[in-house]
This record gives C-alpha cells, sequence and structure tokens, in this order.
C-alpha cells in the first residue's frame, strides 16, 4: 500500500513536471541573419545545429543576403519594426545610436556572460555611449602577403617580420618591373584605400582625439601627414604600387596578388583559402613598423547584435549567448578563414590548426597590435563626403598630404561640431 | 424628315461614344492603379518627405524648409554634383543629338551593309550597363588603356590619365554616355527620316535644289517633331546620369564625376538623410520639369507638324 502511495504520488509527480516543462518550453522560433559568399556559410548552420541540439525548444531560422543587398534589407525591416531577432552587423553606433539595438549591459551582468577573453579594444567599437550593443565575430587583421617565386626572381630577402617602412619600400623598389616606355608591368606591393590607418597609427598619428567620440581633428599634425605622404608616395613617387582610381580598372588587391602580378599585398586575413588556390609559392608576414619602430594594425570587424524589437529577448539572449561563447566562436574559429575576435585557448588552437603552419601564430600576433579607426554616428558620410575626396587628390598625386589634410579641417571641425 | 434622322444618327453616335469611353477607361484602369499606387503614391510622399528629416528609425520631424536651404548653403557636394551634371547634359545633349541624326543620315541610304551598321549602332542601347562600363574602364586604362596606345603612336608624350584625373574623369563618362545614347536616338530618326514622303524631294529635285538644300528646306523641318521627341528624352536621361558614375568611377576620384542621382542615393541609403535625399531629388524633378516646359511652349519656334 505504502508502495502504491509512493509511486502514485510519484508518477503525479512526474506528470506535473511534465506539463510543466511543456509549458515552459514552448518551441520559440528566432530568426538570424547574415551575409556571406556561399562558401562563407557553412559554419553559419554548424552553429545553429550544436545549438539546437543543445536547446530544442529554440529553432532557429535565417535569413541571408549577399553584401550588397544586406543592408539596404536590414534598413527597411528596422524602419518596418521587422528586424530580425539577431543579426550579423558593421558600423555599430550608427545603428544603437538610432535605438535599433538592444543594449546589453544589464544582460551580459545578469547572465554572467565573460567578455574577457574578446579584444577590449574591440569592444569600443561595439558600444555607444558607455552601453554594449555586440560582439564582434572576428577581426579585420591586416596581412602582408609576399610572392616568394618573385622574390627569388628578384634576389630579395623574405620579409623577417621586424621590416621597417624603410625595408618594406626597398623591397617593393626592387620587385617593380617597367617596360621599356616607364609603364609598370609588375607592382611591388598593392595597397587598400581604406587602410589607411594602419600608416596613421604606426606613425603614431590619428584623424580624432577620439575615435568614436571624437571633440577635435588632428588629421593634419605631422605624423599623420608624414603617414599619408608616405603612403601615397608609394603610388605616385615611387611607382610600387598602383592607385586606387587604377585598381577600379585592374582588379582588386585579392585579385592582383592572386594574379601574380603583384608581389605583396596588405589585405585582409580572411584571403589565405583565396591564396591557397593560386599556382605559386607565398608567405605572411606582419605589417612592417613605422620610422619610430610603433607597430600597429587594424581593429574592426563585424559581429552580431540582438534587434530593439525582439518579441523573443530570453530566446534571443539564449541563442546569442551561445553564439558569442566559446562554442559559438570555435566553430567559426575553426575554419581558419578570419582571425577571431574571441580570444581564449580553444579558440586560438582552433583557428591555428585551421591554418597552414606558423600562419594562425603571425596573425594573431599582429592583431594584438591593432587599433580602432574612427567609428561614430555620421561618420560614414563624413568619410564619404569630406575626407575621402580629399584622399583621392593625394592618391592619384594631384595633391600633398599636408594640402588635403589641413585642406579638410575647417570642414571636419564643422562637422564635428554639428554632431 | 432628314432633320429627325439627323437627330437619331446624333443620338447613337454619342451613345457609342459613351460605350467606348466606358471601354477605354476599363482598359486603362489597372495602368492607373498601378500609376497611382506605384508612381504617384511614392512621388506625393517624397514631396512631404523633403520637408522633414528622417533616418528610417526614429521618428520623423518636420524641418520646414531646411532641406532645401541645406543644399545651397550647407553642402559643398551638392553644389559639385550640380556643376557636374549640368555640365554633363550641356555637353551629352547636343552631342547625342548631332551625331544621333548624322548616323541616322548615313544609315538611311539605300547601300549594302546599312543593316548591319544600324544593329552595331544599336548595340550599346541593348548592352548591359555594367559590361559595357567594365570595357570601357580597360579603353580607358591610363597606361595600357587601347585609347592611349593610340594617343601614343600618334606621339601624344603625355596623354590623359582619364579616369585616374579629376579634369578627364568627366569628359571620359561623357564619351561613354554618347557613345550608349546615340543607338536609340538613331532609330528614332532612321523612323522620322522614313516617315518624310519622297515625293517632296522628287519635287525639289526636279526644281533644281542642292542636296545640302534639300536637308536644310525638307529634311530638317519635316523631321522637327521627332527631333523635339529625342531632345526631350536625351535632356531627361542626361539629367538622370548614374549608373555610369557608380560603376566607372565610384563618383570620383575627389567628386569629379559624382552626379545629382548618385548624391541623392548615397544621402538616402548610405547617410539614412532620407528627407534630404527627397529634397534633391524634388530639385532635380523641378528643374527637369521646367526645362521640359520651355521645350514644349518654345517647340512653336522651329517643330513643324503641317502635313
Amino acid at each position: 500500500m505504502r508502495k502504491f502511495k509512493l509511486s502514485v504520488s510519484l508518477l503525479l509527480l512526474l506528470l506535473l513536471g511534465i506539463s510543466a516543462l511543456a509549458a515552459a518550453q514552448d518551441p520559440v522560433t528566432i530568426t538570424w541573419s547574415f551575409w556571406g559568399d556561399p562558401n562563407e556559410l557553412p559554419p553559419n548552420y554548424e552553429v545553429i545545429e550544436a545549438f539546437e541540439a543543445a536547446h530544442p525548444h529554440i529553432k532557429i531560422e535565417t535569413q541571408h543576403a549577399p553584401w550588397s543587398s544586406y543592408f539596404d534589407r536590414i534598413q527597411t525591416q528596422m524602419a518596418g519594426g521587422t528586424a530580425p531577432d539577431v543579426m550579423f552587423l558593421n558600423n555599430i553606433p550608427s545603428y544603437a545610436a538610432r535605438g535599433a539595438l538592444l543594449p546589453l549591459n544589464e544582460l551580459v551582468e545578469e547572465n554572467g556572460f565573460d567578455t574577457a577573453p574578446y579584444y577590449q579594444e574591440l569592444l569600443r567599437i561595439f558600444s555607444y555611449q558607455g552601453e554594449l550593443y555586440g560582439f564582434p565575430r572576428d577581426n579585420d587583421t591586416t596581412i602582408l602577403y609576399y610572392n616568394k617565386d618573385l622574390f627569388d626572381e628578384a634576389g630579395v630577402a623574405y620579409p623577417d617580420g621586424n621590416w621597417s617602412w624603410q625595408e618594406f619600400l626597398d623591397a617593393a623598389q626592387k620587385l617593380t618591373k617597367r617596360d621599356d616606355r616607364g609603364r609598370v608591368t609588375q607592382y611591388g606591393v598593392v595597397l587598400e584605400s581604406n587602410k589607411y590607418y594602419n600608416f596613421i597609427h604606426q606613425n603614431g598619428g590619428d584623424m580624432f582625439d577620439d575615435p568614436l567620440n571624437p571633440t577635435q581633428y588632428i588629421g593634419d599634425s605631422p605624423e599623420t601627414i608624414e603617414a599619408m605622404q608616405f603612403m601615397a608616395d608609394l603610388i605616385n613617387k615611387y611607382e610600387v604600387a598602383p592607385s586606387f582610381a587604377q585598381m577600379l580598372q585592374l582588379g582588386n588587391s585579392t585579385e592582383l596578388f592572386a594574379s601574380g602580378l603583384v608581389a605583396m599585398a596588405m589585405t585582409n586575413a580572411a584571403r589565405v583559402p583565396t591564396f591557397q588556390q593560386s599556382d605559386f609559392n607565398w608567405g605572411v608576414a606582419p605589417l612592417p613598423t613605422g620610422p619610430n619602430g610603433i607597430r600597429a594594425n587594424s581593429m574592426s570587424g563585424a559581429g552580431y547584435v540582438i534587434s530593439a524589437n525582439t518579441k523573443n529577448r530570453e530566446a534571443a539572449w539564449t541563442f546569442f549567448e551561445f553564439l558569442c561563447g566559446e562554442q559559438g566562436q570555435s566553430i567559426f574559429a575553426s575554419t581558419g578563414v578570419a582571425v577571431p575576435a574571441y580570444r581564449s585557448e580553444g579558440t586560438r588552437n582552433a583557428f591555428i590548426d585551421a591554418l597552414p603552419a606558423g600562419f594562425g601564430e603571425i596573425f594573431l600576433g599582429d592583431t594584438e597590435h591593432g587599433k580602432i579607426p574612427p567609428l561614430f554616428d555620421g561618420y560614414v558620410e563624413l568619410n564619404s563626403t569630406v575626407i575621402t575626396p580629399a584622399l583621392d587628390l593625394l592618391f592619384i598625386g594631384e595633391a600633398t598630404a599636408e594640402e588635403v589634410l589641413t585642406g579638410i579641417r575647417a570642414e571636419v571641425e564643422e562637422f564635428l561640431a554639428r554632431r | 424628315m432628314s432633320l429627325v434622322n439627323g437627330k437619331q444618327a446624333r443620338k447613337r453616335r454619342s451613345a457609342t461614344e459613351r460605350r467606348e469611353i466606358m471601354a477605354a477607361y476599363g482598359f486603362l484602369t489597372p495602368n492607373l492603379i498601378g500609376f497611382l499606387i506605384f508612381t504617384f503614391l511614392p512621388v506625393f510622399v517624397a514631396l512631404l518627405l523633403s520637408f522633414t528629416e528622417w533616418d528610417l528609425l526614429r521618428p520623423i520631424q518636420w524641418v520646414g524648409l531646411a532641406n532645401y536651404i541645406r543644399m545651397f548653403t550647407n553642402d559643398p557636394t551638392f553644389i559639385k554634383v550640380l556643376k557636374n551634371t549640368v555640365i554633363f547634359v550641356a555637353v551629352t545633349v547636343p552631342a547625342r543629338i548631332v551625331l544621333a541624326l548624322v548616323v541616322a543620315l548615313a544609315l538611311n541610304q539605300k547601300l549594302f551593309g546599312t543593316t548591319f551598321f544600324r544593329t552595331a549602332f544599336f548595340m550599346p542601347v541593348v548592352s548591359s550597363s555594367v559590361a559595357v562600363a567594365l570595357v570601357w574602364q580597360w579603353i580607358f586604362h591610363a597606361d595600357f588603356g587601347p585609347l592611349n596606345n593610340i594617343l601614343w603612336t600618334l606621339g601624344v608624350g603625355n596623354p590623359p590619365r582619364w579616369l585616374t584625373s579629376t579634369q578627364w574623369a568627366l569628359p571620359a563618362l561623357m564619351i561613354v554616355s554618347i557613345w550608349q545614347g546615340i543607338g536609340m536616338n538613331m532609330v528614332i530618326f532612321l523612323a522620322g527620316l522614313q516617315g518624310i514622303p519622297a515625293q517632296l524631294y522628287e519635287a525639289a529635285r526636279i526644281d533644281g535644289a542642292t542636296p545640302w538644300k534639300c536637308f536644310w528646306k525638307i529634311t530638317l523641318p519635316m523631321l522637327s517633331p521627332t527631333t523635339f521627341l529625342v531632345l526631350v528624352m536625351t535632356t531627361i536621361s542626361s539629367f538622370q546620369i548614374f549608373d555610369l558614375a557608380v560603376i566607372m568611377t565610384e563618383g570620383g576620384p575627389a567628386n569629379a564625376t559624382n552626379t545629382i542621382v548618385y548624391h541623392i542615393y548615397r544621402n538616402a541609403f548610405q547617410f539614412f538623410r532620407m528627407g534630404y535625399a527627397a529634397a534633391i531629388a524634388w530639385f532635380l524633378f523641378i528643374v527637369i520639369f521646367a526645362i521640359t516646359l520651355f521645350q514644349f511652349r518654345n517647340q512653336k519656334n522651329w517643330v513643324n507638324y503641317d502635313l
């Protein structure tokens, strides 16, 4: 009898438990949006698979769009209040300022989410006015790729990891070839126009007193002018690099390096799989240091945010926590495509293992010297209406760095004052 | 009796007429609905938006005429793109019309190969803008492009840097646009030329008129309605230059090829200034409308619809 009573009450308890569980765990669907070429997508689906296995009551629905149309689409969805719950995004401050993103400080604290493994500098561009709005997936580390065959042919020693600007320039000059009319037929190096901050930071310069909350323009300081002039001289004076306007015609840095027409490329760490398909030998090195021995690299990247309009805050956070935590980040790191922004033992090892021997250490090592570029609400507009047109003149050789950088002072100051 | 018949006839006609009018509206309805929803409404909303500040997410703010004032007082880029666009229109519109007419006259002869050349001149019209822009980018390449190679062989020691020069980028774009625009105008001119009755030329020839006189006294006046259509269409499309600038130069270098429509696009979708973009769009609309209106008013001075 007692046995029977016990089993009945046990059964009741069990039934109660099941119903309570069922009530608490009504299936929820979370939408997650991202961009990417088809070959970049598999890790996303791997994350979903791992997450859904651990959280059977949350279903992840994906919204994928190519880079070219992704942002217009997200903008429209945000305006209509139907933005995906979790989004892959860049330029975080401009969306945060407009109230489109869910502030995360409270959630991070409540759930004890560990932000320590992230590059703290990188987290700054995912914040706006002291509030965190997202976590980066990877860092946009710039790498010096070099074509070993062309180096051997020209008898130039490979970069030893401690190159200065001068050594870099010397090598680039030896690696540049011209035809009888003086036209360059092989460039020493190919640069990217939006990576000029590397040169500025390597020379101890900057554009603004504070990259996230600028009050002062310092782009006409001697350090900044010198750095920009050095970069422009590579194109116009020494003619060891193609101009950016020309690259619209010739091809971008990835295409030019992969075609074997340039000896070095300063571009994103994510190019390894592309260059692995080329038929020449190549290596990687950290960026050269400025005249005063300063090392600097880029620190920026896209990452994940939660929509301010999400209807499932809890579930969205559960997925977000998984995505931005050790497990999710390890899946991305193990592709070896981009330098992980989350630098735990696990992600570092996964990243190093995914790359050819020696590469991972160089990528991670130079990322430690990352400095963030300016990024604030309105920066995109300031950049494309004032800064870029000025730098265009510099890069096509119609003006000097001093002329253009002092020339825009009034306009930049007026823009900053209007903010 | 005849009066009664006449009355009946009138009555019958108006009944048919009414039915026909109803039928016409019936056929027009789908198009009218489409026009109202997809053209008139957005244009009207854009007018309202042009008096506001809106970044898609924050609430819309009424700012009155501030956007229109900003254009001329606080946006140096706008002044630049306005200048570029006006220069572009001033050069390409006459060129596209005159050259198209010359080509049409040449291809209106009954000679061997005209069909081939008509097709060839029309090709750019049906080619994708992107493909066209990419090929021209290569043609204009300062060091290795065929154009500068030709100039170099002809003895031009320092040929223009074309797309990589603030001075030559806009002319380069004009050349492509003219090349691209000739085909359509040529076809319209050809249709117009073939509509001119042959007996006019016969009569003139019997009276001893030279071919040159025939052209000035018969062809041009008889062609004037066609020329008018071509002028209006070409002017409107030239003001809207956008795709070539985006693909070939991204508006650069240093805004040398930036245009009004590209500026509208950037303000709306890159800087999230929807209100300001709408204001520029309306400014452009008013400019085009005023010019078209002037062209219509002015046509009585030179357009000949008789015969």
